[in-house]
């Protein structure tokens, strides 16, 4: 089978209801060949461990928040 | 409606007008999510005839779904305006499985095993998917409201399309809520999504 030429399929793309630019990002990022399973999987891994890292940064925020309540309440007894 | 999600009309002059119904907006979700997966279903075939090539096809699914994914999330949400990082990395993380499914669908293409007619009805699946990111949003914001306490599913549109698992869901009624454990869409039935189930009810 034929490689199509690029602007053929961004044309194609184009008809399909993509936006001209994005058919452009597209055909262009497509160069290098298909994205392999194992990249897609050790980019979803990171993307897992960045959101866990933003959980804990999130209950850590909360943890101090509630801390200083629990002092100001402390603070109003006394 | 609890926790926004509500939109309103804008009239010619700029004015807001009526309010727009939970029904307008669940049929356009399924009308988004029907033209994508058409949009899909051709990419796939043109990857198979070969008048794009597999990456391409990759590329192009990649950009389409996480358009649909984000635009039907931001409309169960509310509005863009209302997504926070919660709802944002939820699509992330959906996306970022439905593109280890993608890699092995692009690869069959490129290795000839499928042919138009399959690759048509894989491309499809992934529509219905995109219609379950506003009915999951819509959920998740109706469940956290506290203000119901039971949901139900459907009632279902009632064609051939209409697979056993969205009837029996259908049939179980009111229940409480959070029992269902899935939202119309989500792939979780035996028709993977593509029951066109209006999204939940709430009482």
């Amino acid at each position: 089978m034929t490689t199509p030429a690029r602007e053929q399929q961004v044309r194609l793309l184009v008809r399909r209801g993509i936006m001209p630019s994005e058919a452009e990002r597209i055909v262009d990022k497509a160069e290098g060949g298909l994205e392999p399973l194992a990249i897609i999987e050790e980019q979803s891994a990171e993307f897992q461990a960045q959101r866990a890292v933003m959980w804990w940064q999130y209950q850590g925020a909360v943890k101090h928040r509630f801390k200083r309540l629990l002092g100001a309440r402390e603070h109003a007894k006394a | 409606m609890a926790g926004g999600g509500r939109y309103r009309h804008v009239l010619a002059d700029g004015r807001l007008g009526k309010m727009v119904s939970v029904k307008d907006l669940a049929a356009q979700s399924q009308k988004l999510a029907d033209d994508l997966s058409d949009r899909l279903a051709d990419l796939a075939q043109d990857a198979v005839e070969g008048t794009i090539t597999p990456a391409v096809f990759q590329q192009a699914m990649k950009s389409e779904l996480r358009n649909a994914y984000n635009a039907n999330a931001a409309l169960g949400k509310g509005g863009v305006n209302q997504m926070t990082a919660v709802e944002w990395g939820r699509n992330g993380g959906i996306l970022q499985s439905e593109y280890q499914h993608l890699a092995k669908f692009a690869q069959q293409i490129a290795d000839g095993e499928i042919t138009v007619a399959q690759a048509r009805a894989r491309a499809k699946l992934y529509g219905g998917k995109a219609y379950s990111r506003y009915t999951d949003e819509d959920a998740r914001r109706k469940r956290a409201s506290g203000q119901y306490t039971q949901e139900r599913w459907g009632p279902t549109v009632g064609d051939d399309a209409v697979c056993i698992d969205c009837d029996a869901l259908a049939a179980r009624g009111w229940v409480p809520i959070g029992a269902l454990g899935t939202t119309p869409g989500a792939g979780d039935t035996q028709c993977l999504g593509n029951c066109r189930c209006p999204p939940l009810s709430f009482r």
